[in-house]
């Protein structure tokens, strides 16, 4: 493509600015510039703002879209958003651009004979509605199935799961949360009986110390890590980045610890046993609000078909659990992690000083884990011991990924177990789903099918025929993928994508539909903070682009289910959003009515007698606590949380003699995920046009491999050419290789591995084996 | 394992993170600039009035992006000296500099 030097040069200089007011944007949290906003808009026209939370991170940063004629020309932060505070990220500056790709799907397609053919909407659905009745008939209820997103909105994920759940009758539903969600779930499901965090983002206003585990907020959760920075300037709050790579996190931190991969199980035990040896328990709290549990050990990594796992759960004492920590003493810890003992005794202090408020933050580091589940109750453990939970400050808070994997995936419920109230193997729960439903309780199958790894192992093995793939691109994002994408491509496998640009997943389609995104039709997301925001229909989807809601609806209605899917075209969010709170009408997760979240910048769960609840658990700010305390952990029967016995254990596969280094994958700032829609934002794109393999810079020299340079990386599922990233944006520690998956041209995930924790069956992106070679 | 970070200033790591070399000419360059307490208006008066500059003021904070844009080094030498000549600025820190080819 030609590029004149004029354009190039105004280019350059537009990110000259952007560089700038990123640079300023991490001092200044909050900082705003309108001018420059504004200078950029369109002059004179009728520019209306209307807020929206932003399309791309869970961070869920509120934002003002202007729209001009019928478009979205400009966005800025809201400054009413409690959120961001007038605050966005390069992305959510870019975000309305990622509407106006060149190449956007607008038309639905049809393979025939190898290649796609433009239908119009009705044949396309027509089509999708034939293809479910005949796969039920020949193969039965349990072959045909739909993987959704964190990126789907709230109704999206709504009449997905009434859809296949209550009318069709099987729990084949799932959706990408489950790769990097699922083990946050279980982690409180386990240590709480009650899912997402007890506290809020106004804890990091409170906090005097945050310790970030396995979590490079810089990039990942940008405009949250500007607010501790924040902090930082105003209070001299302590930032403590604990991970396996340094970062732009590790270099704006104010201590930097680096751990051998998987031996994070080992530092929090190790903690933990200081917080015991110093006298640091905060006995009172522990023994009115803590039980001690162990689980099964030994569990596997999930690595062959139909693997199953049920932990058996026992009740352990204080002493017992003194004793199983006596294996990881620091000294112990430090030949195992590569954590000297004073550091885990300092961040041990700070965990047991009783007047330090302390935050733990994580993401995919903790959750994309072969232990996930043990490393996020190990992190409550700390808190547990310390009694530094369910306060302002004091907060154990795992953040997440995507715009609604809390509103949509977690507390709709779109998982193979999971009900919009509770799960598929309660009996309660079926006949109280089944009533709002409208549907017969025998309807709803008791036993949970495939969670996603196992589900797309059943394509393969031909258990499932029909999947439709909304608002996701599994064949990026999955680990080992050629096994899946060549499952996909079966004979005798029907394939439907819903989507807003051609990706690799469209490339595996019998149908292609056209989606509407984000601001093109009316939905709501709920970020990590239990806030649940809603975005009005601003703008106009191009061509024959339809909502997934709608989508869905349409072929629900082809099935025969046009009782259940009463709605009206022109209210259809309205009533299925009225539909959904019945599902959660209690005082442990009411949400706020649609007036309420149409007026104000969204509105955290519970809300109870017209007020959101920020933080759980505890009785001076959570309605539902009844137990007389001061806290009660009411997701559990007896209101008590659990503190769990979890060992380390080595992850699935380790570096030996064959495949000496460790391989990390993990996500870049300026992309979304798999890039598929800021890949098509020319500032973006430009910024960070293509995938590399980061190296530790001795190993390089050693290697005699330089930045640019072709590295080759062999697993045993296969090999990729990347250019080398030495001394760039990361750096890997000696011996560890990491590559962003954001690449489609690059596809890292055809070599990493797909086992799981046991648990939660959320793969383990962060650690495979790996040769590394020059090319 | 482990290495502490407390003296490293802000704007060093974002040049070091956001500096992107190219090897052609025309520099374009971009800071962030600090007014003296109560002279940011007199400090987006006085780099207004200079040539080559482009001038965003943050709307809620004392600071203002600058842009530089010079043709050659030495016209970009002549700049930086006006510059130091400013009164009202207080502290002037690079944030990324690019060198592009020169305009048709
Ligand atoms: S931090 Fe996340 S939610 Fe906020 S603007 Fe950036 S991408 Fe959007």
């Amino acid at each position: 493509m030609y590029t004149s030097t004029t354009n190039r040069r105004s280019f350059i200089k537009k990110m000259a600015v952007l560089s700038a007011m990123t640079a300023a944007a991490t001092m200044f949290p909050g900082i705003m510039f309108a001018g420059e906003q504004e200078k950029n808009l369109p002059k004179g026209g009728n520019l209306d703002w209307k807020k929206a939370p932003c399309r791309f991170c869970g961070v869920g940063c509120g934002v003002l879209v202007g729209i001009e004629n019928g478009k979205a020309v400009a966005v800025k932060g809201d400054p009413k958003s409690p959120v961001n505070k007038g605050l966005c990220c390069v992305k959510g500056y870019h975000s309305v651009m990622a509407m106006y790709g060149k190449d956007r799907l607008t038309k639905p397609l049809v393979k025939k004979n190898g290649k796609y053919v433009e239908t119009s909407m009705k044949e396309a659905l027509d089509l999708i509605a034939s293809k479910m009745k005949e796969t039920i008939k020949d193969h039965g209820k349990d072959s045909v199935s739909i993987y959704g997103s964190g990126q789907w909105t709230i109704p999206d994920g709504y009449v997905a799961s009434k859809l296949f759940k209550g009318c069709i009758g099987t729990n084949n539903v799932e959706a990408n949360a489950r790769l990097c969600m699922a083990s946050a779930v279980t982690g409180f499901l386990t240590s709480f009986g009650i899912d997402e965090p007890m506290g809020c983002y106004e804890d990091i206003d409170h906090a005097d110390v945050f310790v970030l585990w396995g979590n490079n907020m810089a990039e990942m959760h940008p405009v949250l890590f500007s607010r501790l920075l924040d902090q930082r300037l105003k209070r001299g709050v302590k930032i403590i980045d604990f991970a396996t790579r340094t970062t732009r996190t590790s270099m704006a931190a104010d201590k930097s610890i680096l751990f051998l991969p998987q031996t994070d199980l080992a530092v929090a035990n190790a903690i933990c046993y200081e917080i015991i040896k110093n006298g640091w328990v905060n006995k009172s709290f522990v023994e009115k609000h803590c039980n001690f549990n162990k689980g099964l050990t030994n569990m596997g990594y999930g690595l062959e078909d139909k693997y199953k796992f049920k932990d058996k759960p026992e009740k352990i004492s204080f002493q017992d659990y003194k004793k199983f920590l006596e294996d990881y003493t620091p000294e112990k810890v430090e030949k195992i992690s590569g954590v000297s003992a004073k550091d885990i005794k300092y961040m041990a202090a700070y965990y047991g000083d009783p007047n330090k408020k302390v935050m733990s933050l994580w993401c995919m580091g903790p959750n994309q884990h072969s232990r996930g589940t043990w490393m996020n109750n190990l992190i409550y453990n700390i808190h547990l011991l310390t009694g530094k939970i369910s306060t302002p400050g004091n907060s154990p808070f795992s953040l997440t990924g995507q715009p609604s994997a809390c509103g949509t995936v977690r507390e709709v419920g779109t998982l193979t177990h999971k009900l919009p109230h509770g799960v598929v193997m309660n009996k309660e729960h079926r006949e109280f789903a089944a009533k709002i439903w409208d549907v017969p309780v025998e309807n709803i199958d008791p036993k949970p099918t495939y969670h996603t790894v196992e589900m797309f192992r059943a394509l393969d093995r031909g258990d499932i025929r029909f999947m439709w793939i909304q608002v996701t691109n599994p064949m990026v994002t999955m680990p080992k993928l050629k096994r899946y994408r060549d499952a996909a491509k079966k004979e005798g496998r029907f394939i439907v994508v819903s989507d807003v640009y051609p990706t690799p997943t469209t490339d595996i389609a019998d149908v292609i539909l056209p989606s509407a995104m984000w601001i093109e039709r009316e939905g709501m997301y709920g970020n990590s903070e239990r806030r649940t925001q809603y975005f009005e229909q601003m703008i106009q989807p191009p061509g024959e682009a339809m909502s997934d809601t709608w989508q869905l609806i349409e072929v629900a209605k082809r099935l025969g289910y046009e009782k259940q899917f009463y709605y009206n075209e022109d209210t259809h969010i309205e009533e299925i959003y009225t539909e959904y709170r019945k599902h959660h009408d209690n005082k442990k997760h009411n949400m706020a009515p649609l007036e309420v979240l149409k007026e104000n910048p969204g509105m955290q769960w519970p809300y109870v007698e017209g007020k959101p609840t920020q933080w759980r658990f505890n009785s001076k700010y959570d309605p539902a606590c009844s137990n007389g305390e001061d806290f009660h952990f009411y997701g559990k029967k007896d209101g008590k949380a659990i503190i769990w016995q979890r060992p380390y254990e080595p992850a699935a596969e380790e570096p030996d003699a064959e495949y000496p280094y460790w391989l990390n994958t993990g996500r870049v700032v300026e992309h979304w995920h798999t890039g598929s829609m800021t890949r098509r934002i020319p500032v973006l794109h430009k910024a960070m046009p293509h995938s590399y393999v980061e190296l530790n810079p001795e190993d390089a020299k050693r290697m005699q491999i330089k930045n640019g340079d072709k590295v080759k990386l062999t697993t045993r599922r296969g090999e990729i050419i990347l250019p080398a990233s030495v001394n760039q944006r990361g750096v890997p520690a000696p011996m560890q290789v990491f590559v962003p998956f954001f690449d489609e041209n690059m596809l890292i995930n055809d070599i990493t591995l797909d086992s799981f924790c046991p648990i939660s069956k959320e793969p383990d992106y962060k650690k495979c084996a790996v040769k590394v070679e020059k090319a | 394992m482990s290495y502490d970070k407390y003296h490293v200033s802000y704007i060093d790591i974002f040049i070091n993170l956001l500096k992107i070399k190219y090897h052609y000419f025309m520099p374009i360059k971009s800071y962030l600039a600090h007014p003296h307490d109560g002279k940011k208006e007199e400090l987006i008066q006085a780099l207004s009035n200079l040539n080559h500059c482009d001038v965003i003021p943050a709307e809620n904070k004392d600071v203002l992006v600058l842009i530089t844009e010079t043709e050659t080094k030495a016209e970009e030498d002549i700049l930086k000296q006006k510059l130091e000549t400013i009164s009202s600025l207080k502290l002037l820190a690079m944030v990324s500099g690019f060198n592009t080819p020169k305009k048709n």
